[in-house]
């Protein structure tokens, strides 16, 4: 037998209901111990090597952006444009990011704890407003420190275009991107913690946040600012023109905030717990460069389900007819909403981004092939299935690389529609025919090429951590990660060439449909080595 | 005086229903068995008595307090199927660390009593991240049970058990009972329920039988 002191005296004890000043030491305690622990077993070697790449991919992210913006200076025109429009163009951007902030905090985000601080510090007699504002300061130190040196290099770009008008220096630039920067990222990041605190539902928070983006674009269209969004963007071009409703958007920026820190008690333990199982997952996913995982975790965060009922029910067919088409239509029809409208919003996003191409601005390529990207991950999903499972496979008398192409059909089908979505929305800024036919024949190398894409990049997994070049040459494989990672997204903005090379044939009187269908080549070039490449898999990736 | 009572308890995930209309009252000094297939609806209950999950629908008491409130997280002791451990903390830092969490001064002679008796004691100041399964379910058990409590939840806590370790487990438990802790184990183990007071039987999320123990009884209603 046990000695009975111990589990009887653990009964008769006294119940301790932790002060706030209890709590506090209690948290400090924990994080000293870890934070001595972690000192003691750092291996500085490595932290220097993280610095040294760090140092070398902050550079090249620098230099590339500097590249790609260059140094032209605007025209007057441009500058005045600018000065007009933008705040109300950055104020969307922000308007967007807040409505994502919100939708995040429905689902319990933005605070992500660790599991075992869910299940003994929250689940001990301590005031749990007490116990998530000390990790939520400790995740607004990291949100904050985002904002602010994205928001310094977005004013260092801009710098480089923007004329000297006012007697503003670099260093004005630098700083009013910094306080955009900062108040904009701690605003979206309170939104979620607002949300969170108060257990808004989905519907509430996707309606104050669609509300939110329409004050926004009502204030782009109409060329004024009301919206506090706006406000706050008018910060981001106070060099050109110093406008004080900016004070105005600053406050209420860190307001929220504020606001979602007194309400913090209330977060749901139930999505904190499940949060912060996934979201460790996710985090380590995202560092072995597990693309797949990532995405099936965010699913599973964004408690995004298949539905049991699909949109409609396929005919049957006596023969059944091909399986792998078969079934890919069936998981697609059984899509939630949600990724319904995700596919078909950034359809609409590479279709503006495309057009904003035709008008001009060409790095606007680059979004529009992210955004495919991204699209064609989700439509690749029935392959990306099978990739999962590879043992099924194993029963299926079809070579593996075989089975993988078959999957790609429904996807290209896919890829169309949100192409076709795109299409539309560049038609509503646009409607004139000839860009409508360069439009339609940009569709079948975006089909093709960001489908091929997703395939690529789900296929292949996550890098080998153990291969002789990362072992031998770890600068080396850090180039070899990088281009392993960019080739997909590159492959999808390849797809948008019709478009450029149209609008240099218009430039130079050329016929811009038959450079256009001359154009698509190239993408569909390399899409279809990738699908030979799929197809020569005899075995399962890694 | 019941210090547990659950009155048409339901817990639902979207269109899974976890538990059905759940009713249990539970005195203090009983031990009571939870068994069921695995999604019968157990670890549910357990959670939802922890505070770990929202009750869907219906009442849920616990001394007094709605579940989850700060009086009743300080009288509950919930220990998971998956023990949930720091990383980076030492067995004998995570049991400071609990004992401060509950206002605790006077723990060193409980936890080193429990160490020994877990055959953990000469592991005290190493990682449980480096742990085995079983090694990692006994640190889960001494810090449920080093605490104060008057409920103890436990989940599957025989899993991984060495059967020196299961032994000296279902000696604390029966011992926290007797000392007037309601303990509540939910598991698969049906030897365990030798030791039980009483016995819940769920099959998905709906109860089968609630009852003395009865074990050709149990074991035809779980098939």
């Amino acid at each position: 037998m046990p000695n009975p002191s111990i589990t009887r005296r653990t009964t008769s004890l006294r119940r301790v209901i932790l002060t706030a000043a209890d709590t506090r030491d209690a948290l400090h305690a924990l994080q000293r111990g870890r934070r001595v622990r972690r000192l003691h077993d750092l291996d500085w070697i490595e932290v220097a090597y993280k610095a040294y790449i760090a140092a070398i991919v902050s550079l090249g992210t620098l230099f590339t952006s500097a590249a790609i913006v260059g140094d032209t200076p605007l025209k007057p025109g441009t500058v005045d444009q600018l000065r007009d429009n933008g705040p109300a163009i950055v104020g969307l951007v922000i308007a967007v990011a807040i409505m994502l902030g919100l939708r995040s905090g429905s689902r319990g985000g933005p605070l992500a704890l660790e599991p075992a601080d869910v299940n003994h510090i929250l689940l001990a007699p301590a005031d749990r407003a007490v116990v998530l504002r000390a990790s939520a300061y400790r995740q607004l130190r990291g949100v904050a420190m985002v904002g602010l040196v994205g928001g310094a290099l977005a004013g260092l770009l801009v710098a480089q275009r923007v004329p000297d008008v006012s007697g503003t220096d670099v260093a004005g630039w630098i700083a009013a991107g910094v306080a955009t920067g900062g108040a904009a990222v701690v605003a979206v990041w309170g939104s979620a913690l607002v949300a969170s605190g108060r257990r808004w539902s989905r519907l509430l928070t996707g309606t104050i946040g669609v509300a939110l983006v329409a004050w926004s674009l009502l204030d782009v269209f109409a060329g004024v600012i009301t919206s506090p969004a706006s406000m706050l963007g008018s910060l981001a071009l106070w060099p050109l023109d110093v406008r004080p409703l900016a004070v105005v958007g600053v406050l209420v920026a860190l307001a929220i905030p504020v606001i979602g820190l007194l309400g913090i008690g209330d977060t749901s333990i139930e999505a904190a717990e499940r949060r912060s199982g996934l979201v460790g997952a996710l985090r380590f996913a995202a560092t072995i460069q597990d693309l797949r995982t990532v995405i099936v975790l965010h699913r599973q965060l964004a408690q995004e389900r298949s539905r049991p009922k699909p949109w409609m029910r396929l005919p049957a067919r006596k023969p059944v007819g091909h399986a792998c088409w078969r079934r890919d239509w069936q998981g697609i029809l059984r899509w939630p909403a949600s990724r319904v409208g995700r596919v078909a919003a950034l359809g609409a996003i590479a279709g503006l981004c495309a057009y904003g191409t035709w008008e001009g601005t060409t790095p606007l390529v680059i979004v529009a092939g992210i955004a495919l990207f991204i699209a064609a991950l989700d439509a690749i999903e029935p392959l990306a299935q099978e990739v999962d499972h590879p043992d099924r496979a194993q029963g299926v008398p079809i070579v593996r690389g075989e089975l993988y192409v078959r999957h790609i059909a429904v996807p290209v089908v896919v890829m169309a529609l949100a192409g076709l979505i795109g299409l539309a929305a560049a038609a509503v800024l646009d409607p004139e025919p000839g860009l409508f036919v360069v439009g339609l024949i940009t569709i079948v190398p975006v089909a093709f090429a960001a489908a091929a894409a997703a395939a690529f990049a789900v296929v292949l997994g996550a890098p080998k951590l153990t291969s002789g070049l990362t072992l031998s040459f770890p600068e080396a494989a850090t180039i070899g990660l990088i281009l392993r990672q960019a080739f997909p997204p590159f492959l999808a903005a390849l797809a948008i060439a019709p478009v450029i090379a149209a609008r240099e044939a218009v430039h130079q009187h050329g016929d811009p449909i038959a450079i256009a269908a001359l154009a698509a080549v190239p993408a569909l070039v390399i899409a279809a080595a990738v699908l030979a490449f799929l197809r020569s898999r005899k075995s399962v990736v890694f | 005086m019941p210090v547990l009572v659950a009155d048409d308890l339901t817990k639902e995930y979207g269109d899974v229903i976890a538990l059905a209309d759940f009713t249990l009252s539970v005195e203090p000094g009983e031990l009571v068995a939870l068994v069921g297939h695995n999604g019968s609806g157990k670890s549910t209950f357990l959670r939802l008595v922890a505070g770990l999950l929202e009750p869907s629908d219906g009442v849920l008491v616990v001394a007094n307090s709605p579940a989850g409130s700060l009086k009743a997280r300080a009288e509950v002791s919930f220990i998971p199927d998956e023990p949930v451990l720091y990383d980076d903390l030492s067995v004998n830092e995570h049991i400071e660390f609990t004992a401060r969490l509950h206002g605790e001064l006077d723990w060193p002679e409980r936890a080193d009593a429990l160490l020994e008796l877990l055959g953990l004691a000469h592991r005290a100041d190493d990682l449980p991240s480096r742990f085995s399964r079983g090694l990692r379910q006994k640190t889960s058990l001494v810090l449920g049970l080093v605490r104060p409590f008057s409920i103890l939840l436990v989940d599957e806590p025989f899993v991984g058990l060495d059967p020196s370790g299961q032994v000296a487990l279902t000696e604390l438990l029966v011992e926290a009972a007797s000392a007037g802790a309601a303990v509540l184990v939910a598991t698969h183990q049906l030897s365990f329920l030798d030791h039980a007071n009483r016995c819940v039987a769920l099959r998905d999320g709906t109860t089968e039988f609630v009852g003395a123990i009865d074990i050709p009884r149990i074991q035809s209603l779980l098939g």
